[in-house]
């Protein structure tokens, strides 16, 4: 399909274009590009490519975000990813493969950890999920969390939140939102036609 | 005084406990350090044994693990702007799943990542599989064609592959400070950068040893980073770590 011509965004220079392929283009465990690995390949005005990528990326409701390795020191340095800068209807919820339950089991899982100080037994997880949404979905749903890296589980089975957790999801507005909810909301019924959503990732 | 029999079993208790805080099955202030302290206290007179020393022992280690659980906690609250974890957990409990679940896209920004296989890739992977020899061929490799056995590596190899220096660390060193001090102050990538790769990792390395060692200063941040030359070593009373990437330039 070809675009009308005031709609073609100017080439982009090579460093620019390398950063995004960087930054896109999952190369390893983690998406994203580490910060001295940016450096290296863009050299000494990384910043300011950087910048350019931020803008290019505002273009599409997407940003540019530096996220510190969890569990690392603050001087380790930092991952660079592209996420989305608003936020998703929940019509377009499905577009992103979760199922609502699996969306509500998480939000869950997020504040449940937060409201224990950051690390929580598996088994206690397993039991809030599994109070809504039974046993056996309980525990393929924390698998699932810990795989995607919402969560991470240390040797002594403590559920503490993982590296995406930090990176996508506002933790802070999460706990106020939650506190603020109304115990006796209803279900929107936007939200519940995505119960039949085909493309359940877990 | 308390008989030792009933001190033993208090004792076991407290320690029951403080094992449940740091797993998270009690709530931190479950236990009231400064009063379990003083049942310690209480107790200690009447130990004799290494086994009840040891009990006593490992309970101040549990109630120490347990002050900084609690010191966690209180910190953490305080991030919370002042909201109860407690009532944050009922609270979770409670919420409908489809409120649970509008509240999370609302504070959601997922990662956008792309999968994508490109015409050079593949080309790139076929010319790969085209010259790779079959399972079988590679399994039946001619034996001469395996790399040699293991052999014990003499200083001259190593001199060879550039691991050791004939010179002498420290030779290389005192070189390298007496080039430094006839600068007096430099920039730091002047200072160590070569036209061959190595040869500035090498002088960055020198000048690493030179800076923690305090033979040189390095002032400044980021790309701009100065090297001054000191007359004396000069003993540094605390140190600061500094990261300097060195790679080769994708354009070079």
């Amino acid at each position: 399909m070809r675009m009308p011509e005031e709609t073609i965004a100017p080439t982009p220079p090579d460093k620019v274009r390398r950063a995004l392929q960087l930054i896109l283009f999952r190369r390893g465990r983690r998406p994203g590009a580490r910060d001295w690995e940016l450096r290296n390949r863009l050299g000494k005005d990384h910043d300011a490519v950087l910048a350019r990528v931020d803008t290019l990326l505002g273009d599409l409701d997407l940003k540019l975000k530096a996220v510190s390795e969890p569990g690392l020191a603050e001087d380790a340095g930092v991952r660079y990813l592209a996420i989305l800068r608003g936020t998703m209807a929940p019509s377009e919820a499905r577009l992103t493969g979760w199922r609502i339950d699996s969306l509500a089991a998480l939000s869950a899982s997020l504040a449940f950890v937060l409201a224990k100080q950051g690390r929580v037994p598996r088994e206690d997880l397993e039991d809030l999920i599994g109070e809504k949404l039974g046993r056996w979905r309980s525990e393929t749903l924390v698998d699932a969390f810990v795989r995607s890296g919402y969560m991470f589980e240390d040797d002594s089975g403590l559920m503490a939140l993982g590296w995406r957790s930090y990176a996508e999801v506002e933790l802070k507005d999460l706990i106020a939102k939650v506190l603020a909810a109304k115990g006796t909301e209803g279900v929107d019924d936007d939200l519940e036609g995505l119960h039949d959503a085909a493309l359940d990732r877990p | 005084m308390p008989s030792v029999v009933e001190g033993r079993k208090k004792l076991r208790e407290i320690l029951t406990r403080c094992h449940a805080i740091e797993e998270r099955r009690l709530p931190p202030f479950d236990v009231d350090v400064r009063e379990a302290l003083h049942e310690t206290t209480d107790y200690f007179e009447g130990w004799d044994s290494v086994e009840d020393l040891s009990l006593d022992a490992r309970v101040l280690n549990a109630l120490s693990r347990v002050l900084q659980v609690q010191a966690a906690r209180i910190e953490y609250e305080a991030t919370l702007f002042l909201a109860d974890p407690q009532m944050l957990a009922d609270k979770v409990a409670r919420l409908p799943p489809a409120a649970l679940a509008r509240i999370f896209l609302e504070t959601w920004h997922p990662v956008v990542e792309l999968e994508q296989v490109t015409p050079e890739g593949i080309e790139l992977a076929l010319r790969y599989w085209e010259s790779m020899p079959s399972w079988a061929d590679r399994r039946h490799e001619d034996p001469e064609l395996r790399p040699p056995p293991p052999k014990r590596v003499t200083d001259e190899d190593l001199a060879a592959l550039g691991i050791l220096s004939r010179e002498g660390f420290f030779s290389f060193l005192g070189a390298m400070w007496d080039e430094l001090k006839a600068h007096g102050k430099v920039d730091y990538w002047r200072f160590v950068r070569r036209t061959e790769f190595s040869e500035t990792v090498r002088r960055a390395y020198g000048v690493s040893f030179l800076v923690s060692y305090g033979y040189a200063d390095l002032d400044g941040s980021g790309d701009d980073l100065q090297l001054v030359a000191k007359l004396e070593r000069e003993h540094r009373k605390s140190s600061q770590s500094l990261a300097i990437a060195l790679g080769v330039h994708a354009d070079a």
